[in-house]
């Protein structure tokens, strides 16, 4: 039992990890294993809630034995394809090479290994917290896990919260509700460790893609340096051992930046990391309803970026290969909001009027200022707070940004949809009919949360580095 | 030669080395304290959780309840109190959560109405003041009532 248990923990992070070595632009399996796993964490887990999903519209909610045989079958067939596909070997060039300088192979060494040290050690504290708290935040307990209880215990009579609408938040996408309930299923029991499981594998499935995103697009350096900042951030390890789900939004955020500026490095004419970007941006609508807005955010910004980098030709070439990563998880999405859902808080009822006073663009902007600085937690972590954000400023203010011209438009679409993504949030704080000052003390954090880890890829990506660069000579 | 190659064969300069470690020991030593000292206090914390603590509580009535339909919700105290674990929490939504998927509505007009009480002593007096009727009294507090005349 314990051992099916802990094939279908892992089975959904194997399926994702096979998924995207079949789209990943190289075909050498053990090529970017790292960063192939921890994209792998999250288009795992979002793609198995998916088909979940559809298995519980089918069959209506039972014969779960069927389930996960079927989920074994289909990893078995794509591990196949993947093995034929890694045997036609292609020896063209993939990425573009890399300009940023590299440390020595001794010096990589001990960054990885400061790097596992770190990550063990947080992982640690994410699992004490964790265990002296199973049930995680109030939002975990009262919002996931509570229709994750519906989903296991309900049998066909999952949905019946929907009739009873706000203020059960029945509206709320349903990833990591059908990602608890689909592993209490495998375990046969309604065990803490799944919701703290998949907390875990997402917080720190973000951290390692920060760190091997950033060891490929720039250098160890800046990946240690990054993923240090996030991992020293407690409020995200707290937040992701407490099980709520704006760790899983931050994570598909994270990659949906990644994959934009992957793309840019490619040297072949394939839009396989948009297409994954057009995944990982259905599967953050899925995990939360501020994903839907971030979708519509970074579609916006890929629209001007490209179109004012190299084109509108170029946006037409590779926007259907993202719409044809979104639409298989957009139609799941649209299914459940069209079928399954109860009405969202702000359809119920608006405050327009909000848009008209003053005062509330103040106090919103004033808190944004405010809690910028303080959302991490930092000063709660030990005798020196370590708050990044003042030095990540200054810096910037001071250097400036480095990118390369082929660079830009993947740097610059994250930019302007974090940039987006915040006006739209700086919108439904205007227009929310519940208190303001209630909203946005118990929100305004978690929404930063959610587009801190993208954040610090892009600071990290656009840095200049703090060695001086070779200058080419004249003759050169 | 490639642009950078220079560096990486001569490695990276000590300020940049001092700066790497200063940020591993910042983010790496007060962590410490939290990993050394907590876990002798897993056994203290987890009992304590209200959400799992009162998830048992209410195991007995769950069992005796259909596994679907309404019931009314009825208790001797504010909806909203500390739990014994330093946090604030909604009685009712805690109830809410150990008995889904029956939806609990705040209120003694269904059938079957949950008694939530500190003790049987004061849910006897709420309970005649509301004109129930105890269907099962479990324990810690727990009961199962019907409205009067029925």
């Amino acid at each position: 039992m314990i051992l099916i248990s802990l094939i279908a923990f892992v089975l959904p992070i194997l399926a994702g990890l096979v998924f995207v070595s079949l789209l990943w632009p190289d075909r050498r399996w053990q090529e970017n294993l790292a960063l192939k796993t921890s994209l792998a964490v999250g288009a795992g887990y979002g793609i198995i809630s998916c088909l979940f999903f559809i298995w519980l519209l089918c069959s209506g909610n039972a014969h779960y034995s069927a389930y996960f045989a079927t989920e074994c079958a289909l990893l078995a067939l794509s591990a196949a394809l993947l093995i034929a596909r890694a045997r036609k070997r292609d020896d063209r060039p993939v990425w573009h090479p890399n300009a940023a300088p590299s440390p020595t192979p001794r010096t990589r060494l001990l960054i990885l290994g400061a790097f596992l040290l770190l990550m063990f050690s947080r992982i640690a504290a994410g699992l004490i917290e964790a265990v002296g708290q199973p049930s995680g935040d109030a939002d975990a307990w009262g919002t996931w896990n509570f229709r994750a209880r519906f989903l296991f215990r309900g049998g066909p009579n999952w949905n019946d919260l929907a009739q009873y609408g706000y203020p059960h938040q029945t509206d709320y996408p349903l990833m990591l509700p059908l990602s608890v309930a689909r592993g209490w299923h495998a375990a046969g029991v309604e065990t803490a460790a799944v919701p703290i499981a998949i907390g875990i594998f997402f917080t720190f499935g973000s951290v390692l893609l920060l760190f091997s995103a950033l060891s490929f697009l720039r250098n160890q350096v800046r990946g240690f340096l990054a993923s240090a900042v996030l991992m020293g951030t407690p409020f995200f390890i707290i937040h992701g051992a407490r099980q709520l789900a704006d760790v899983p939004l931050a994570f598909f955020i994270l990659a949906a930046t990644v994959l934009f500026c992957l793309q840019d490095r490619l040297a072949t004419r394939s839009f396989a990391p948009v297409a994954m970007a057009g995944v990982a941006c259905g599967l953050a609508a899925w995990t939360k309803n501020e994903g839907l807005l971030f979708l519509g955010c970074i579609f916006l910004a890929r629209l001007v970026t490209v179109t004012l980098n190299r084109g509108w030709r170029s946006w037409l070439s590779e926007t259907p290969c993202f719409l044809a990563g979104l639409v298989p998880v957009l139609a799941v999405i649209i299914c459940f909001k069209a079928c399954f859902a109860g009405p969202n808080d702000l359809q119920l009822g608006h405050n327009l009027a909000g848009l008209a006073t003053p005062s509330r663009y103040y106090y919103i902007a004033k808190e944004f200022a405010r809690r910028a600085f303080t959302f991490g937690q930092w000063q709660e972590f030990g005798p020196v707070p370590f708050n990044p954000v003042p030095l990540l400023a200054g810096y910037l203010f001071c250097f400036g940004i480095s990118l390369r011209p082929r660079e830009a438009a993947g740097v610059a679409t994250s930019f302007l949809a974090l940039i987006l993504a915040l006006a739209g949030y700086f919108c439904v704080f205007l227009l929310t009919p519940h208190d303001l000052v209630f909203q946005v003390t118990t929100a305004c954090d978690r929404l930063f949360l959610q587009l801190w880890p993208s954040l610090l890829f892009i600071c990290f990506m656009a840095l200049p580095s703090p060695i001086a660069q070779p200058q080419p000579l004249k003759s050169d | 030669m490639p642009e950078g190659e220079s560096l990486m064969n001569a490695g990276y300069p000590a300020r940049i080395q001092v700066g790497l470690v200063l940020v591993f020991l910042l983010v790496l030593l007060p962590g410490l304290p939290q990993i050394v000292s907590k876990p002798g206090e897993w056994k203290r914390v987890r009992p304590e959780d209200s959400i799992v603590s009162r998830d048992r509580r209410f195991a007995q009535l769950r069992d005796a309840l259909p596994k679907r339909g309404t019931v009314g919700y009825v208790t001797d105290g504010p909806l909203v109190r500390p739990l014994g674990d330093g946090r604030v929490h909604s009685v009712f939504q805690i109830t809410q959560y150990c008995l889904a998927p029956l939806i609990v509505v705040n209120s003694t007009e269904p059938e079957m109405i949950v008694g939530d009480f500190s003790s049987m002593e004061s849910g006897a007096q709420v309970i005649a003041r509301q004109h129930l009727v105890v269907a099962r009294w479990f324990e810690q507090g727990v009961c199962l009532l019907r409205k009067g005349g029925q």
